[in-house]
């Protein structure tokens, strides 16, 4: 007979992701009324320190799957150990966050034990000693509930927010249980981790914002707004044209197609005005247009305008701005 | 990352309510996606046309998906060749709007239509600039006694390029001495594009606008300069109670060529490959009129693309696309660029703003827009006037 509800652990450099403790706090009261206990699960490297304050969280006991080989999340490997472990004790439920590696490892995990998955639920309840899962469908037009009624374990992926984390006992320690764990073959191998790090604001959170366009002849040369941006607290974007160009890429496309903001001040730098852009971008408070075209449109929607060389006038905004923002 | 398949009956019922009854008579012979032209793209794309069907009738999650049912251009090409004869676009519609109601759109449509609420116009531009195009330009107002109302596209009300088309298309009117005038300021979008992207509430709202001011206005005929607009106005206002008669300017154009009300005498020496507008060729048939405009202005040399008429490739802006972000690799308009300029044309004409805007940011992404220019046909009509 199966028994235990799971939650599987989700952390990342030995801290844990929040949706871990919303599971086990709905586990928790899931657990108690079906007299069951909750375990977590907790595969990774260096990451025992964990294990016993998630008894705060609600947790029994929790199995910790040490290992080289589960340094770094990879598909094979922490669904091997997973379900390994799972098949040696046999719970009556395992839930994970609907977070990109809580989906990639859960539907592994239940190809492997034959069981069913309730992916991308919003709510679970019991009803008549079942679990009982919400799932939005056609992006949240309809809803449906679904359980499991024959299959052990019941499986299910928890969007994360939808959950609260309540009943928390300060000092709460959980059993905390070794388990050399069967990571099997692996073939993903983690060669590199890039984290995209900028220190200038989020484009469409920025109060100001210099943007280039073609105008700005080549990837190289927005080194120079980069510079201004830098001196304003400022972030940069660019036009379709010079995200097309390859100059940049898209995640800096301001415009109908790529972002919409309206900062305090928008510096436009060699860009035509065409009506994509001033469609993301014409509601900012005010904006400043740097083209040697006169004809430009983005005059029209300019409230300064500077007709000239943007590689003479950029540098020397630069140069002013350093010394009234220093003074 | 692999995830299990839902499936959901009840949505099939949700799209024949839409107005999608048609998607029941489909007998999924794949000639639609065989030929869709995103499936002649140099970068493979999702979409497919008739697994969107499919899966639309048997209610998968994810045929709702930015990537396949807001993929569709809604050209047409697929409905010309259908043979059970399904009208195509007009099932996307429903699907789409089934998903509209839900605010499941993409993020980018969500902004037109929040300044489709706000301002009458996707374009995010203010409301009452809706005439600024006519600054320093001679239009004349509508009144009763004027025979044409014309309708000016909020593209080229309010792009600063497409704005010359807007008057150009005047300088003709006024040259043939066609009787017309415009509202302006309290005119709206049409809709066309907005119901493209399945927001009936908001379509009908634009519609009902525009009827009330039309014939409160005293409006009997309708000039349009975007063939969007014509399709909307002839096709889906008398819906709605509108018995305007609706012309596309080069329809008017032509005919006033033909009564000799119109003559062009300079020369314009240059290669002009005419590129269809999907809803004026396909969806309203008009295929002769720009052409013989066009070869009605002396030494200009015609030229065609190898897919025309009904066999035309769309720009890629249609069914709301022009208010998405498509990858390179699969722009339709940057394959049209290439073939033009591979056929040593200096002029890409065309009759439709959407059409404009895609094909000149392909010039630029392409780095053909020193060697050669896309104009609409209005443009060079008034260069050889």
């Amino acid at each position: 007979m199966a028994k235990g509800i799971w939650v599987y652990v989700e952390q990342r450099d030995g801290k844990v992701k929040k949706v871990t403790y919303e599971l086990l706090s709905a586990g928790r009261k899931a657990a108690d009324s079906l007299g069951e206990e909750l375990c977590a699960v907790l595969p990774g490297k260096g990451v025992a320190g964990i294990a016993p304050g998630l008894g705060e969280y609600g947790a029994d006991k929790v199995y910790v799957l040490e290992s080289d080989a589960l340094e770094q999340y990879t598909t094979d490997g922490y669904a091997n150990a997973v379900a390994a472990l799972a098949k040696e004790k046999e719970p009556s439920a395992i839930l994970m966050g609907c977070t990109v590696t809580g989906r990639d490892l859960a539907a592994q995990v239940a190809q492997k034990l034959g069981t069913g998955l309730l992916t991308d639920c919003t709510d679970m309840a019991l009803e008549n000693g079942q679990l009982v899962f919400t799932r939005p469908i056609y992006a949240g037009k309809a809803f449906v509930k679904a359980a499991c009624p024959e299959a052990r374990p019941v499986m299910a992926t928890i969007r994360p927010n939808v959950l609260a984390v309540e009943g928390t006992q300060a000092g709460r320690t959980a059993e905390v249980v070794n388990v050399t764990p069967n990571a099997g073959d692996i073939r993903q191998i983690i060669k590199d981790t890039v984290l995209q790090v900028s220190t200038r604001p989020e484009l469409t959170e920025a109060d100001i914002i210099v943007s280039g366009g073609r105008g700005m002849k080549g990837p190289e040369n927005f080194k120079i707004l980069e510079d201004l941006a830098d001196v304003l607290g400022a972030a940069v974007g660019a036009s379709r044209a010079a995200v097309d160009a390859g100059w940049k890429p898209h995640s800096f496309q301001v415009g109908q197609t790529g972002k919409t903001v309206s900062p305090v001040v928008y510096i436009a730098c060699g860009i035509s005005g065409a009506i994509q852009h001033l469609a993301g971008m014409s509601s900012s408070k005010c904006i400043v247009a740097v083209n040697k075209d006169p004809e430009a449109n983005i005059f029209k929607v300019a409230d300064y305008g500077i007709v000239g060389d943007l590689f003479e006038i950029v540098p020397l905004l630069t140069e002013e701005f350093k010394k009234i923002m220093a003074s | 990352m692999s995830e299990p398949l839902m499936l959901f009956d009840e949505v099939r019922d949700a799209i024949v309510a839409s107005g999608g009854e048609e998607i029941q008579m489909c007998m999924q012979c794949g000639l639609c996606t065989g030929s869709c032209p995103w499936g002649r793209m140099e970068e493979k794309a999702e979409f497919n046309v008739r697994a969107m069907f499919h899966m639309g009738r048997l209610g998968y999650d994810g045929y709702e998906s930015d990537d396949f049912l807001f993929a569709c251009t809604t050209c047409n090409q697929c409905g010309v060749k259908c043979p059970r004869g399904i009208k195509i676009p007009n099932v996307v519609r429903s699907m789409r709007s089934v998903i509209c109601e839900t605010g499941g759109i993409p993020k980018n449509l969500k902004a037109v239509l929040g300044s489709i609420n706000s301002q009458g116009n996707p374009w995010s531009q203010e409301k009452d600039d809706r005439t600024a195009w006519t600054a320093g330009h001679d239009v004349p107002e509508f009144t009763p006694d004027k025979e044409y109302l014309l309708y000016v596209c909020c593209t080229s009300a309010y792009d600063g390029r497409s704005q010359k088309v807007a008057r150009s298309i005047v300088d003709l009117l006024k040259a043939a001495g066609v009787s017309f005038g415009i509202i302006g300021n309290e005119e709206k979008c049409c809709g066309e594009s907005v119901r493209k992207i399945g927001a009936e509430e908001e379509f009908g709202n634009l519609a009902r606008h525009n009827i009330d001011l039309f014939n409160k206005k005293g409006v009997k005929k309708i000039i349009t300069t975007s063939p969007h607009c014509l399709y909307t106005f002839k096709n889906e206002y008398p819906e709605f109670g509108a018995e305007f008669e609706v012309v596309h300017y080069s329809e008017l154009l032509h005919n006033l060529v033909s009564g000799g009300k119109l003559k062009f005498s300079k020369p314009v020496a240059k290669k002009v490959i005419y590129h269809e507008p999907c809803y004026l060729g396909r969806h309203s048939r008009i295929f002769d009129a720009p052409r013989e405009l066009l070869g009605a202005v002396p030494d200009l040399e015609m030229a065609e693309f190898k897919g025309n008429r009904d066999f035309s490739m769309c720009c890629s802006g249609g069914g709301a696309r022009i208010w998405m972000e498509t990858k390179a690799g699969q722009r339709f308009s940057d394959v049209k660029v290439k073939e033009a300029s591979e056929s040593g044309s200096q002029v890409i004409a065309t009759a439709c703003p959407y059409c404009i805007v895609m094909l000149e940011d392909s010039l630029k992404n392409q780095n053909k827009d020193e060697e050669m220019s896309v104009k609409d046909i209005s443009e060079i009509l008034k260069e050889s006037l």
